[in-house]
């Protein structure tokens, strides 16, 4: 999709966080060089197709109990993945769920990132899963240590 | 955190109104003053509850491509690898995990070269005996939204 650099530059500008003013948009319009309205509508724009997903806060979420992050990994026949998936995907505690490729020592081509209070919760929710999908080989590795964790930074 | 942050931070999460004035219509969805909603979510960043607001960008619509990346490390050089992985912008996400393959992180780039480049700078680090990148084949889901509904203890 090719920008108009008035668009990068709106892009840049909000690859920062908004600043929690009463006018939280008009500092990346000015950045973008356009009047704060046509910058509304180019979001709204974006909203609608998809470019952007959401605007949103972003929720520190070990700071409201949600301690446990498993990425849950599954070996599924490529056949099976997209019915298996489903499962997945419909529970709430699954935020992200992809299909991968596999490599040496590693068999698992489906991802599915779970989230809970526990450790324990995590599992069980994985367990659930398993049974409900019929699958036997699958791991949930949790992160034992957290090194970085940011938004992207695009156009810059 | 009461129950009207609570319900702020659900709202904020998914719902934040693309308009001049976002916490004056904020407030008025939730019978407060904007001046009120502006003091809250202040008060929620302070805290680091609430990292920052701003769009989620679908990062292939904007030209980009992404992968996650699977790396096999000897421990006692973990921690220096993972730093110099953190060190590239294009990374995101660095976790350690308990496997073999214990360090793994996400690179968003505007290109598939510069990520092979920057994969080419970390395989030659010291202790990295492996990295391999795993990009999305498919993407069935991605929804973040961490409910305050219930009680944390």
């Amino acid at each position: 999709m090719a920008l108009a650099e008035w668009e990068r530059a709106l892009v840049r500008a909000l690859n920062d966080p908004l600043p929690i003013e009463a006018e939280p948009f008009d500092t990346a319009a000015r950045a973008a060089g356009v009047p704060v309205e046509q910058a509304l509508e180019r979001l709204r724009a974006w909203l609608n197709d998809g470019t952007i997903r959401r605007i949103g806060a972003r929720v520190r979420h070990q700071k409201v109990g949600y301690t446990a992050n498993g990425m849950s990994v599954w070996n599924v026949p490529r056949e099976r993945a997209d019915a298996a998936a489903e499962i997945m995907c419909e529970r709430n505690e699954v935020s992200h769920c992809y299909l991968r490729p596999t490599m040496q020592g590693w068999p698992y081509s489906l991802f599915a990132m779970i989230h809970g209070r526990s450790e324990e919760e995590v599992r069980a929710v994985a367990a659930e899963i398993a049974r409900e999908a019929g699958i036997d080989e699958y791991d949930v590795l949790f992160s034992t240590e957290e090194y970085k964790k940011s938004a992207p930074r695009f156009f810059e | 955190m009461d129950a009207f942050d609570r319900q702020l931070l659900d709202i904020l999460q998914q719902e934040f109104p693309v308009v001049r004035r976002p916490f004056l219509a904020l407030a008025e969805r939730l019978g407060s003053t904007e001046d009120e909603v502006l003091a809250r979510v202040r008060r929620l960043c302070d805290e680091g509850l609430v990292r920052g607001i701003g769009p989620v960008f679908d990062l292939h619509r904007l030209g980009y491509t992404s992968t996650l990346c699977a790396a096999r490390v000897a421990p006692d050089k973990l921690a220096d690898a993972a730093a110099f992985v953190n060190g590239y912008v294009e990374v995101t996400h660095n976790y350690r995990r308990d496997h073999a393959f214990n360090l793994w992180f996400t690179l968003i780039a505007p290109s598939p070269e510069r990520i092979e480049e920057i994969l080419a700078e970390i395989r030659a680090q010291d202790g990295v005996a492996e990295v391999t990148s795993l990009p999305a084949e498919k993407t069935y889901k991605i929804k973040v939204h961490f409910s305050t509904a219930k009680e944390t203890e």
